[in-house]
């Protein structure tokens, strides 16, 4: 009898901190995605309308969504690519001082997000920021970086990309480090050069790990929140940049529960997010794998 | 195996026992009004509980506050009080407005006393969960305060919930610009220059072409902005009717004759570049409420004594959006909180506290009777008087101000959105876009409001 409870008893605290923690907030905020509620007294239950009202009367749902996917196809071809690129670069070519690049190149991963939102204001400010200082430098008259639309979308993907592409070279270096070596022997004994092994080897052999790095990059595309929300801080800057054009749909999230205080709005807007990121990885992840997924 | 299996029980017990208690420590809805607060700047005491007090034991008065320099208040208000104990949680200004708001939801403990921010204030009036402190048994009397912030200190139902300090808007030019540009440094003669906002950008006109397109009249339209909804009282919202086309569209079309006219520069406001701006000499003129002299002109010009000018801005004075006290009805002690905003906004040693602590104005109406009450030469100014200028000039020349609304938040974000617009543009924006654009958006985000 004790030697079947003590399992139930030892898994017993996580699944208690689960369900507090986890389960119940998914439950309560399914629940109260059907109401109106602002927090401070009881929820009325309105049906589907917060659901009606996001495709139908919130365009700033439909705009966040639209930013958001533009803000990914930014974003994640050149996190991609540069964190592979690095990482072969510093499998081939790099070998003695391959740990202390990996950790230069990590460090922007670890950098607080604060830190960064600031070191890019200053960096893109138009009459005393080092990039327009640059560019003045050359004889160009540097633009309005964050206060035109695309160019704040432009500075938003570049702060994603040289936070994130480290955090991709890890995931790509751990990939290498599974391709068999005497793989690319062969190809240089049959005089393939460094490129076509690239392509014919390393490319192919990866697929597995690429697979889960669209999918974890896209998934995080779809959460950005912090990088914008921080570029943009202060009283008089409008949440989500210029425009809104770097409003992305945490961001209408955000905005929704904890600056208008409509919780239910809120919630249906976190639900509506849930099903785009769920079905968008579904369908990457077949793409990518293959029915072996 | 029996007594193996039972050991495994215990520690599975004891493991499982200890798991929960540390993960569900921060789950408490209710905080006890006796323990400490964390925050650096807590002024806590351990005290019982207003409701279990026994015999001569001080009660605690919870206050979420953002105002870290007003310690000394604090402690002046303990020595005077000693039955009561402040216990000061420090809040960001940004964060108050999601703290009251989550607290609420989650059903956790309000403070005591707590600040109701400008731009959230009419939502919050709107939810009725105030203390009317005008009523039994607090008595709060109004009859001496500042009198045209009473309105927007009252909930829709009527109930008082609490006064603020009156925050009075100016404006501050670098003299030496001034006299270059202008001809003279003089606070009269500059304001009998610049009567009006037309003046004012057909003046700009003539210092872009002399300082050969360097030297702009001020930083951001951000400045003109603050001003402006400060001197006007016209409502941007009619009951649930939006109504911009006329108390806006005005504005609109003075920035983007501004812009057009090349007279305001584009520097993000409240950033480090334009902190950094005072110091240089490329803009001259910059919006001034009455805390801005100790908390934006003296740090960001640390060399600027005498460089400063003091004047009244194009159309007049202003008034800030403020933030009042507010007594939650389901605080613990309420008794106590009204006893501190009686000594802080009701006497004239919290208005000399107040004025010596923070250099923030009172509500009290009688210290401005006061002559010299106000009084404190800025050498930062050249010894201009400019306390004494707000107290004397800026406040009796305003007599109303506009009331908060529940879409007052929403309207700050629409509008700071078409001054990006505006900004941004290359002089082919139109006032009409743009208020269709805050039309769409306030619509979108308030699905009650009509045109």
């Amino acid at each position: 009898m004790n030697r079947k409870k003590t399992p139930y008893l030892l898994i017993a605290p996580y699944m208690l901190v689960y369900f507090a923690f986890s389960m119940f907030p998914i439950i309560f905020s399914f629940i109260i995605s059907f109401t109106n509620w602002n927090g401070a007294f009881t929820p009325e239950f309105c049906g589907l309308d917060n659901y009606i009202r996001i495709f139908t009367k919130d365009i700033l749902f439909l705009k966040s969504l639209k930013n958001t996917v533009i803000l990914l196809f930014m974003i994640m071809p050149f996190q991609l690519g540069i964190g592979l690129l690095m990482a072969c670069l510093l499998k081939d070519f790099f070998r003695r001082a391959r740990r202390g690049f990996q950790l230069i190149n990590f460090l922007p991963y670890l950098t607080t997000s604060v830190a960064v939102g600031i070191i890019f204001q200053l960096l893109f400010a138009t009459k005393s920021g080092f990039v327009n200082e640059m560019l003045r430098l050359i004889g160009i008259d540097g633009p309005y970086w964050l206060g035109v639309p695309w160019l704040s979308r432009v500075v938003v993907a570049i702060m994603e990309i040289w936070k994130q592409y480290g955090y991709m070279m890890i995931m790509f270096l751990s990939g290498l480090s599974t391709i068999p070596e005497e793989l690319y022997e062969a190809a240089r004994i049959d005089g393939a050069k460094w490129y076509q092994s690239f392509l014919r080897i390393t490319i192919p052999m990866l697929r597995p790990i690429f697979a889960f790095c669209v999918t974890t990059s896209m998934i995080a595309s779809f959460n950005l929140f912090d990088s914008p929300q921080l570029l943009f801080q202060g009283l008089a800057q409008p949440l989500g940049g210029p425009d809104r054009s770097v409003l992305t749909v945490v961001m209408r999230f955000y905005e929704a529960s904890f600056q208008v205080f409509e919780f239910g709005f809120g919630s249906a807007i976190a639900y509506c997010l849930f099903v785009i990121i769920s079905i968008l990885s579904f369908v990457m992840v077949r793409a990518l794998n293959g029915k072996e997924a | 195996m029996p007594k193996r299996g039972l050991s495994t029980v215990i520690v599975s017990i004891v493991l499982v026992c200890t798991l929960l208690v540390a993960a569900f420590t921060g789950c408490a809805s209710t905080s006890s009004p006796s323990s400490p607060s964390s925050g650096a700047d807590s002024s806590t005491q351990a005290a019982p509980p207003a409701d279990t007090q026994t015999g001569d034991a001080p009660s605690t008065v919870t206050i979420w506050s953002w105002e870290s320099g007003h310690k000394p208040l604090f402690e002046a208000f303990m020595a005077d009080y000693p039955q009561f104990v402040l216990d000061v949680v420090p809040v960001e200004q940004v964060d108050m407005v999601q703290k009251v708001q989550t607290t609420l939801a989650s059903g956790g403990q309000m403070p005591d006393l707590t600040l109701l921010d400008g731009r959230r204030r009419g939502k919050f009036l709107e939810m009725e969960i105030w203390e009317d402190i005008s009523q039994e048994p607090y008595n709060f009397d109004t009859e001496n305060l500042v009198d045209f912030l009473l309105a927007k200190e009252t909930t829709p139902a009527g109930s008082y919930v609490g006064p603020e300090f009156p925050g009075l808007g100016a404006m501050c030019f670098k003299r030496e610009l001034a006299l270059e540009y202008f001809g003279t440094d003089d606070m009269e003669e500059l304001e009998a220059l610049l009567p009006d906002w037309e003046t004012f950008i057909e003046k700009g006109k003539e210092v872009q072409e002399k300082s050969g397109g360097k030297v702009f009249m001020m930083s951001s339209l951000y400045s003109y902005k603050m001003i402006h909804k400060g001197q006007t009282t016209e409502p941007f919202f009619i009951d649930n009717k939006l109504n911009l086309r006329t108390a806006l569209q005005p504005a609109l079309e003075t920035m983007i004759q501004m812009k057009n006219n090349g007279i305001i520069d584009i520097i993000e406001p409240n950033s480090p570049e334009e902190g950094a701006s005072y110091a240089q000499d490329n803009h001259i003129f910059y919006l001034l409420p009455n805390w801005d002299i100790n908390a934006t002109v003296k740090p960001n010009d640390r060399d600027g004594e005498g460089r400063w000018g003091f004047m009244r801005p194009p159309n007049g004075f202003y008034t800030g959006d403020g933030a009042c006290f507010a007594v939650p009805k389901t605080a613990l002690n309420k008794v106590g909180a009204v006893e501190y905003i009686k000594y802080i906004c009701s006497s004239v040693k919290g208005a000399e506290l107040l004025r010596d602590i923070s250099g923030s104005f009172s509500p009290y109406r009688p210290v401005y009777d006061e002559d010299g009450f106000y009084s404190n030469p800025e050498p930062w100014f050249d010894g201009v008087d400019c306390i004494r200028l707000y107290a004397e000039r800026a406040l009796p020349s305003i007599h109303e101000t506009r009331l908060p609304t529940r879409y007052d938040a929403d309207f700050e974000e629409a509008y700071n959105l078409v001054i990006k617009s505006i900004t941004a543009s290359d002089g082919s924006v139109t006032a009409e876009e743009l208020i269709q654009k805050m039309e769409e958006e306030l619509m979108s985000k308030n699905p009650d409001l009509v045109l």
